[in-house]
């Protein structure tokens, strides 16, 4: 009897779900956005978690953009056109944590507005771009994260600018960023049948180190598979490691000539042969795989390989089927004559049911 | 055995005389189902794909209980969508020697509307747990054909469509339940179904299954 409990349960459920009350959540991240300088802006939150990547360490990477900046909502706690005080380090709030130089808890950055700081209609602008390279801190080496690797987590700390001593949390806010400063790792492409019609499949196995909800891309190079390691120097270098397409180089960013999209997250990337620049049977394009994770680090190409738009056959065009029976639209075959003296019975019968139903009614 | 049996089903009818009470009207039943599902007809193209492949196919029906038979049972009318993937590779040359590695996908939509005729008169007079239902009506099966994601071919095909189902009430096991259900959200029975289906709908791809079986879960309200 007890196994009849979990469907009646499942009965009960279903009904009672209609009267279930909708219930929201909410953020307190005080954080508004975050612009990097590549121009992906605001898309490192994730569970609560803002993240800052390696590549705002370097902006000859992708030379010819802005710097990245954090935006923080400050709320009436910072004044209008005030600058805070802004302070990375472990409590703060507490006026001893602040105090000293160099072996000092807490660093305090400087410069004010003409180290890209402001604050304006409650939001705070935070130059994190100056602040990762150590440009806008008081001297502590513990906080030029730059040169590091991992993740680093920073508390941030702002209270106005007349505050001193032990400061209430009531008058301040605090938030943290967490500091990705390592690529993730670099998928291998399988090159078993990397061919197709309409759409190329690309079996791909992920490295070890590949991070939670990172995303994979492609990168096609069309026109033929003769580019295969073809490397572009002229593009920037981040810490020696070559920008250009060619297995292990970071790919080439705003690079009209090559092709790139998503490539999914999970082992397989069935990518549209319109969208590698395939138009004809025999055309053939490079294509490589690399992985962006959450803070927005790229990965280094993987081995790059080379798929052609070939013929394909489905249920249409198969010897079995042969195309000029193939049918599109509605279609009533000869064999389904007898069905039409079907549908008139059933016809009937459900109009006989109709009929008698009107007439009980009267 | 066989007293073994008479004694389970006496129980049932036993527990199902507390069951009893001031049900709502019955209007209309709600089948949700899950089955394996080989269309026939033109077997060589399906097979050259997706051989061994049964589905399986989804379906939900729902049955509008148009006139009560004293005796019997109600009469009403039927309407069912259900839904069913095939899923393989193409071929690298129209002999199909070789595969490419694109994917072939072959999807069948079947929609019925039928007549149906549910026997609960033993439930509703002796409380035993059981009811017999059939249907026969029009059957319209949607296909559609893809390949590397774009579509092939599309169309569909008319039919006959049978139901035959048996079923068993659960309310009989868990009356307070029951009890509370029809009470509290008008839903009067809830019931195990199986069901032997058949159609003769055909086209130049198969799209119909002559003979199979599918198992579910329905409401009636």
């Amino acid at each position: 009897m007890t196994r009849i409990t979990l469907p009646l349960a499942f009965v009960a459920a279903c009904a009672l779900a209609s009267s279930a009350q909708a219930q929201t959540t909410t953020t307190t991240s005080p954080i508004a956005s975050i612009a990097h300088y590549d121009g992906n802006s605001s898309t490192s939150a994730v569970n609560s978690v803002w993240y800052i990547n390696k590549g705002d360490c370097n902006q000859a990477l992708f030379a010819g953009s802005e710097p990245a900046y954090i935006r923080v909502n400050v709320g009436t706690i910072i004044a209008a056109a005030s600058l805070p005080q802004i302070w990375i380090g472990t409590s703060c709030l507490t006026a001893t944590n602040r105090s000293g130089s160099t072996s000092a808890t807490c660093a305090q950055a400087v410069g004010g507005t003409a180290a890209g700081f402001q604050v304006l209609n409650s939001v705070a602008t935070i130059p994190i771009t100056a602040l990762m390279r150590n440009q806008v801190l008081t001297t502590n080496e513990a906080y030029n994260i730059c040169p590091a690797s991992g993740n680093i987590t920073l508390s941030f700390f702002m209270f106005p600018a007349s505050a001193s001593g032990d400061i209430p949390s009531t008058t301040a806010i605090e938030f943290k960023l967490t500091a990705d400063l390592s690529a993730p790792g670099t998928p291998t492409v399988s090159t078993s049948a990397p061919s197709g019609d309409r759409t190329a499949k690309l079996d791909w196995s992920a490295n070890p180190d590949l991070e939670a909800y990172s995303q994979t891309y492609y990168y096609a190079v069309p026109g033929g598979c003769g580019s295969i390691g073809m490397t572009d120097g002229g593009v920037g270098a981040d810490g020696g490691v070559g920008v250009g397409f060619a297995a292990g180089s970071l790919p080439p960013v705003n690079d009209a000539s090559i092709k790139t999209g998503t490539a999914g997250t999970n082992g397989h990337a069935e990518i549209s042969t319109s969208a590698l620049g395939l138009a004809d049977y025999g055309d053939s394009a490079a294509v490589g795989l690399t992985v962006r994770d959450i803070a927005g680090n790229y990965g280094v190409l993987s081995n790059i390989v080379c798929v052609t738009k070939v013929q394909t056959f489905g249920l249409c065009g198969s010897a079995a089927s042969g195309s000029a029976n193939c049918p599109r639209g509605c279609s009533m075959t000869p064999s389904g004559a007898p069905a039409r003296s079907h549908i008139v019975l059933v016809g009937i019968a459900l109009m006989a049911i109709i009929r008698r139903r009107r007439g009980a009614r009267t | 055995m066989k007293g073994a049996l008479l004694a389970v089903l006496g129980a049932f009818i036993v527990c199902g005389s507390s069951v009893a009470h001031a049900e709502s009207p019955e209007r209309v039943a709600i089948d949700l189902a899950v089955g394996p599902y080989e269309p026939n007809g033109n077997r060589q193209t399906f097979d050259q794909f997706f051989s061994g492949d049964r589905g399986p196919i989804f379906g939900l029906d729902a049955n509008f209980y148009v006139v009560q038979i004293p005796y019997v049972g109600p009469l009403g009318i039927a309407a069912g969508a259900s839904w069913a993937r095939y899923a393989g590779k193409a071929c690298a040359d129209s002999a199909c020697t070789t595969r490419s590695g694109e994917d072939v996908r072959y999807d069948l939509f079947p929609l019925a509307v039928t007549a149906s005729l549910r026997l609960d008169s033993l439930h509703h007079r002796w409380h035993v747990p059981l009811f017999i239902q059939g249907n026969i009506g029009v059957e319209y099966v949607r296909f559609r054909a893809t390949r590397g994601g774009a579509r092939d071919s599309y169309g569909g095909e008319f039919g006959l469509r049978w139901q035959a189902q048996a079923g068993f009430y659960l309310d009989v096991l868990e009356p307070r339940a029951a009890r509370a259900l029809d009470e509290g959200n008008g839903i009067n029975h809830s019931y195990l179904y199986f069901e032997l289906r058949g159609s003769t709908a055909t086209g130049v791809f198969p799209v119909a299954d002559r003979f199979t079986w599918l198992g579910g879960l329905g409401l009636v309200f």
